[in-house]
């Protein structure tokens, strides 16, 4: 994490990143933690001062009421796991003009079979 | 709007790029910053010639970073090593593109070409030109370079261009909101 958080806040950060696009309403989010409503205002205005979440005003379950939504994304490697390009020893002359064409690289065209090949297994079990 | 990565990520990341032990090493980093190389020799009972080895190429790559003081008694160096961890979301985003470019290439010639390939995973597909130029015959395994249907390839490539498209458009997004709600800030 970028600031320093407290353990609360950086429960209340993950569970956030979990709806990433809507955000959560904050009763949600402190039934979720477990922390009173008092309790849980304090921590999204804290986030809020840190410039990690934007508390939206909305009309919910008959009651004025805060939507949560982060302002933060995490940035992971879950597209690129696996990608020989990282571990290449070739890869500084790999490309438009390097001596190494990725078009007739073998272990590129594995890695997007194989990913590709267990993402269509996955999604036909399910 | 801001971008995250979790230690577990960086781990994972560096364990990719310089294999288990370089993995082994940032997860002691993250967890003692300025540790000595060989403080981390010592702890990961490893020669420290390897750790040095590992930190420098990872110094040179932007993912860490050290400081360098005199031992007051010997005069030798002493290397002290810190995380970049700012730095990591970068170059994963740079690796991104990198990957994405490579892609689109080999998606582009595989679209417009016939290859012919002599079946042994591993060994590369050639081009009609090329295949006649070795006598259809592969020059690793001396298999027949028969036609090769490429659709499986191109649809795989297809698939993992848009997913790393949208991936980087998500954080782009990001970005450029930053930028938007910067602004306003700079002109009071």
């Amino acid at each position: 994490m970028p600031q320093k958080l407290t353990s609360l806040e950086e429960r209340a950060i993950r569970l956030l990143l979990k709806h990433q696009k809507k955000g959560l309403l904050q009763s949600e989010l402190w039934h979720k933690l477990g922390v009173t409503s008092r309790e849980g205002s304090r921590i999204a205005i804290k986030l809020e001062k840190k410039g990690m979440i934007k508390r939206v005003k909305e009309f919910a379950k008959d009651r004025w009421t805060r939507r949560l939504i982060p302002l933060i994304r995490e940035v992971t490697i879950e597209h690129i796991r696996g990608a020989p390009c990282l571990s290449c020893e070739y890869e500084h002359i790999c490309g438009k003009e390097g001596k190494i064409k990725p078009e007739n690289c073998t272990k590129l065209e594995n890695w997007v079979l194989e990913s590709y090949r267990s993402s269509s297994k996955k999604s036909s079990k399910k | 709007m801001l971008l995250i990565i979790e230690k577990r990520t960086i781990i994972e990341l560096v364990s990719m790029i310089g294999g288990e032990t370089a993995g082994k090493v940032m997860k002691l980093l993250l967890k003692k910053p300025g540790i000595t190389d060989e403080e981390i020799a010592l702890k990961l009972k490893l020669d420290v010639r390897d750790i040095r080895r590992i930190l420098h190429r990872l110094n040179e790559l932007g993912i860490l970073h050290y400081e360098l003081t005199r031992d007051k008694v010997t005069e030798h160096r002493i290397f002290k090593w810190y995380v970049e961890e700012g730095q990591v979301t970068g170059f994963i985003i740079t690796h991104m593109k990198k990957i994405l470019d490579r892609l689109k290439r080999k998606l582009e010639n595989e679209k417009n070409n016939q290859f012919y390939w002599c079946g042994t995973p591993g060994h590369r597909k050639y081009l009609f030109d090329e295949a006649m130029d070795r006598l259809f015959r592969c020059p690793e395994c001396g298999k027949p370079l028969q036609p090769y249907q490429n659709d499986e390839v191109v649809k795989a490539l297809e698939w993992k261009i848009a997913k790393l498209e949208a991936f980087l458009e998500e954080l782009m997004k990001v970005g450029k909101a930053e930028e938007i709600e910067e602004k306003p800030a700079k002109s009071r």
